[in-house]
């Protein structure tokens, strides 16, 4: 899987990640007067370089947003609308800047740090808040793992707008969700570690769900791997299968991993349909469900006779 | 002719051949034919100023069938956005008239002009954003 596949499956985090790209830049160029002078160039080109990987990953992100906004087949409308809300803003804000710095800041360097912290936490803060807003209707691996906590805690399916609210966005932190004890994507090697006859014995447990299944010996990891053909509601119902399977795990006694994938696959066969059922009643497209990280992998089962 | 306020097809808001908002109304006259009735719309609680703002400046920045075309989240999306942009873009005023200072583009003396120059610059430079 490619390592661009993110900005359509994290556009919020990505979207803010490039606004601190963004502000990171503007911050080295405004400590440039007080770096030796040799440093100064050197800075200002790492600046520059900052600023067009912000810029990139802003108008990115800002694509992948745009497409959730817009509900009529209007991307382009919208599109071209805050491109003309940007410019303004951009006038607005030149002539507020040279403003603040001609009467408030006194075009002394020390002052314009103050005032450039205070200027980039509000930018930073106003950014963060826009993107509550916006309701994104396919299933990435944080926003699955909210509806499935919720899901199984109550029994409710949270809508899209319910779920912008509370999604993780931040960016350069590792989100809250499943990823400390459910890998996707692993080969055989973690799969099946014991060899071929492993294999088998996975295998026969389900011979028609488009994924493999394993339980780590040691700790208390799921290793979960989709068939070639996966496409959105099989990946849903892996993931439910995975936590399923760690739930009985968890519930202690004596854990043996085939009976145990077997019991956890009869009930996914249970809870799956009607998840998928309120899922779709409240809005959310199962079909362009992505939950694999970038380099993950899938297997491709061929029958030789 | 009578007006058959039972007979309504419904009212609905329409615009009339100058292009203001009216009130449309069918009533069937005693040979049962519809008659269009238009009523110019006059916006109860609204001020005009309000209103003359909305349609003629910021009705230009939204897309086109504004609220049925786009999500419910989407003017306070759009709002912060634009709040976010003004002060990212001062604070790239700043940062670009301290580089020019630094880089020795502009004397110590020249100070003054370099918060003009910073503001030209930055707009001219902008160019994809």
């Amino acid at each position: 899987m490619g390592h661009t596949k993110r900005f359509d499956t994290h556009p919020k985090k990505w979207r803010m990640t490039a606004a601190l790209a963004l502000d990171s830049a503007a911050l080295m160029e405004i400590m440039s007067p007080f770096v030796a002078t040799w440093l100064v160039l050197p800075v200002a080109c790492t600046a520059n370089v900052l600023k067009n990987i912000g810029f990139l990953t802003a108008s990115a992100s800002r694509a992948a947003l745009h497409q959730s906004i817009a509900l009529n087949n209007n991307l382009a409308d919208v599109t071209v609308k805050a491109g003309s809300q940007s410019m303004a803003a951009g006038l607005v804000g030149t002539a507020l800047g040279v403003a603040l710095s001609t009467t408030v800041l006194d075009h002394d360097p020390f002052n314009f740090v103050l005032g450039f912290f205070v200027l980039s936490a509000v930018h930073q803060g106003c950014n963060f808040m826009s993107l509550r807003y916006v309701a994104i209707d396919h299933l990435n691996r944080p926003r699955l793992d909210l509806l499935l906590d919720e899901y199984i805690k109550s029994g409710q399916v949270m809508t899209p707008e319910q779920v912008a609210i509370n999604e993780p966005y931040l960016p350069l932190v590792k989100d809250k969700d499943s990823s400390d004890w459910l890998e996707i994507g692993r080969g055989l090697d973690s799969l099946a570690p014991n060899g071929p006859a492993e294999l088998d014995e996975l295998r026969v447990c389900f011979p028609d769900a488009k994924y493999l299944i394993a339980p780590d010996h040691k700790g208390n990891k799921v290793y979960l791997t989709f068939l070639g053909d996966a496409s959105g509601d099989d990946l849903i119902k892996g993931v439910l299968h995975a936590r399923l399977l760690r739930k009985n795990r968890l519930a202690g006694g004596h854990f043996d991993r085939v009976a145990s994938i077997q019991s956890s696959f009869i009930e996914v066969k249970a809870d799956f349909h009607s998840f998928v059922e309120h899922l779709q009643l409240n809005g959310w497209r199962t079909a362009s469900t992505n939950i694999e990280p970038s380099g993950s992998r899938r297997l491709a089962i061929k029958q030789e006779d | 002719m009578d007006e058959f306020p039972a007979s309504d097809l419904g009212t609905f808001q329409d615009i009339d051949k100058n292009k203001r908002q009216t009130t449309t109304t069918y009533v069937s006259d005693q040979a049962n034919n519809w008659i269009k009735r238009q009523y110019p719309q006059s916006k109860i609680g609204q001020s005009n100023a309000r209103s003359y703002l909305f349609d003629n400046v910021i009705s230009h920045f939204l897309p086109a069938h504004y609220p049925q075309s786009v999500q419910p989240g989407y003017i306070k999306f759009t709002t912060f956005c634009f709040a976010a942009s003004v002060f990212g873009s001062a604070g790239m005023v700043l940062s670009t008239q301290t580089l020019l200072l630094a880089v020795g583009v502009v004397g110590s003396q020249q100070i003054q002009t370099a918060g003009v120059l910073a503001g030209a610059l930055n707009w001219i430079l902008k160019d994809g954003e």
